[in-house]
């Protein structure tokens, strides 16, 4: 990495290091329980189905802190691209009567879900990602609700009835996909961090402007990064169709989807490697507990928990560790700034 | 003025403004050579960033030249006036990338660099220089002091090794007690790497002590000039600019 001189590093980042490590540790064991899992005979398919849904959840958070966490644009729109690769797969496999009756085989019907979701996304995004701040967040929840609405009036979706997919349950196979994508997702994102390319991407939040005067060309790196994201999200989408079987315009976007995302990179750590997989595992957990306990209560526990973190921990649960991310604060003030002119400035003893 | 023939910048009755028809400066004459520190002051509204701007392509030369190294670079763009003319511009407000670390900051000063090995070359060169920023390589820059912040910025726009800098005001925004700190800095970089600086200050006593020679910009154009010594007791200068009857 290119440190390659003697530091004395301060007693606070010591401790850090260790807590680090036993992080690493620990996800290596989680890993590996993780993969034996449906081996054990206690565990259900129904157990499963429940841990590949909260593996789409962690996937789709991944993504989204790409955009938002990595490069500051906050995208409220995201859940489009989980809309658009479902739908896109339903139509290719579905053989309703009323249908297109393509009958395509699932696994490059949910490629090619992932692909339109992709290319659209940097179609999109080329246009919306011009806009700063707040402007691209709403055009981006502009897109999201358009498209269900087209979703909706088509013929070739099946209208507001929605499409039936052919079941197939084989519940560890897709736990096993979607676990391997998801490590493979954090993987890359861990090395995406480590490289040029990584650096734009957050030279851009920190300011644009000054990023192109370095000579980075912003518009590519952004449209770039949000077009692999879209492309990401627009595969979990195709896989959740899959194995939900049917998709109705408001099942397959859903805003939740897009909260679900934020909430989980906020309580886990912006533009922090590890911080959606925690957040969202945390959160999906928090769910289940609120669910079970406050059933009438789930819905403002779950926005008192969106104030205590921005109040207490705007930095997330991984951002206690690892102060390379950023601050929900940090990036509140950013998004609301963007455009703002920045004369003012804190003076420093 | 200068010792050794060609200066490494001249501007030549240069008027520039933003608007054709509505020039800022009127008719400025300057010269910075080799190895020499510059500084222009002069009040508010004189025109000083629009001198700079002229020069980085980033405000319209209506008439004049500017010459670097005796080439004509008047109206260069300013992706090209680092490139292909090597003049850095570390800007008056502040722009280090506050969330990210020391280190990755200044490679960000070499983006346009693909060669690992001559990045890291450079980085470690800056730290030569700025020994507090290799202790600080992975803290995030916007938690080091202004002062500290400010040795960064130059560090970063030494990256691509460019043969001018221009700073905007490096005291503007810091605490009187280390502005001293960011003139010594540009006063030991002169003297170890014979960095040439052109400058402009506010705070014109500190600039000029810091100084070879100095500019007075009033009203769009320079009226005083000579060596910074010089300024610093001319009795006009110094009830003008420099706040002494």
């Amino acid at each position: 990495m290119g440190r390659g001189h003697s530091t004395q590093w301060p007693r606070g980042m010591v401790a850090r290091g260790r807590l680090r490590h036993a992080g690493w540790t620990a996800s290596v064991a989680i890993l590996v329980f993780l993969f034996l899992l449906p081996l054990l005979p206690s565990v259900t398919n129904s157990t499963l189905f429940t841990l590949t849904l909260m593996l789409t959840t962690v996937g789709v958070a991944v993504n989204w802190n790409l955009t938002g966490g990595f490069t500051g644009y906050v995208d409220f729109g995201h859940a489009v691209w989980f809309g658009i690769g479902a739908y896109t797969t339903a139509i290719l496999v579905s053989l309703q009567s009323n249908g297109p009756q393509i009958g395509w085989s699932p696994i490059p019907a949910i490629g090619l879900g992932a692909l339109v979701a992709g290319l659209l996304a940097a179609v999109i995004g080329r246009a919306t990602m011009r806009l700063k701040g707040p402007y691209f967040s709403i055009a981006m929840l502009g897109t999201f609700v358009a498209m269900r609405e087209i979703v909706r009036v088509s013929g070739i979706t099946g209208g507001g009835v929605g499409l039936t997919l052919p079941p197939y349950l084989n519940r560890p196979l897709f736990y096993y996909i979607q676990l391997v994508l998801v490590v493979a997702l954090v993987t890359f994102t861990w090395w995406l961090r480590r490289t040029r390319f990584g650096a734009a991407l957050v030279a851009i939040r920190e300011d644009e402007i000054g990023a192109e005067m370095r000579g980075i060309d912003t518009t590519h790196f952004k449209v770039s990064v949000f077009s692999f994201a879209g492309f990401s999200t627009g595969l979990f989408g195709g896989l959740w169709a899959y194995q939900n079987t049917f998709v109705d315009p408001d099942i397959a976007f859903v805003e939740v989807r897009t909260v679900d995302a934020v909430m989980s990179t906020m309580l886990g750590g912006l533009g922090t490697v590890a911080g959606p997989v925690v957040g969202a595992v945390a959160l999906y957990w928090l769910r289940e507990v609120l669910w079970a306990n406050l059933l009438d209560y789930h819905l403002l526990t779950q926005g008192a928990l969106l104030i205590v973190i921005v109040l207490f921990i705007p930095r997330g649960l991984v951002g206690l560790v690892d102060r390379r991310g950023t601050s929900v604060t940090t990036l509140w003030g950013r998004w609301l700034g963007r455009g703002v002119d920045r004369t003012k400035q804190e003076d420093e003893p | 003025m200068t010792v050794e023939g060609r200066p490494l910048l001249e501007l030549r009755d240069v008027c520039a403004g933003y608007f054709a028809g509505h020039d800022i400066i009127s008719g400025v004459n300057l010269e910075v050579a080799q190895g020499e520190v510059v500084c222009v002051i002069g009040p508010n509204g004189a025109g000083k960033s629009t001198v700079f701007k002229a020069i980085y392509g980033l405000a319209q030369v209506s008439s004049g030249q500017v010459l670097c190294d005796g080439r004509d670079i008047t109206n260069i763009a300013p992706q090209d006036a680092l490139r292909t003319a090597g003049i850095a511009m570390v800007p008056q407000l502040r722009s280090v990338f506050p969330q990210m670390t020391v280190h990755e900051n200044l490679e960000l000063g070499m983006y346009v660099e693909r060669r690992k090995a001559r990045v890291r070359e450079r980085v470690e060169y800056v730290y030569g220089l700025f020994p507090r920023l290799a202790e600080r390589s992975r803290q995030a820059a916007g938690t080091m002091s202004g002062g500290e912040q400010r040795m960064l910025e130059i560090g970063r726009s030494l990256m691509q090794e460019p043969r001018l800098i221009l700073m905007d005001e490096p005291s503007a925004g810091l605490a009187p007690v280390v502005t001293h700190l960011v003139f010594e800095a540009i006063r030991r970089l002169n003297r170890e790497i014979g960095l040439t600086v052109l400058m402009i200050e506010q705070n014109a006593r500190q600039g000029l002590e810091a100084s070879h020679r100095g500019y007075v910009l009033e009203m769009g154009r320079n009226t005083y000039q000579g060596p910074a010594a010089k300024l610093l007791t001319d009795p006009d200068v110094r009830r003008s600019f420099l706040g002494m009857r």
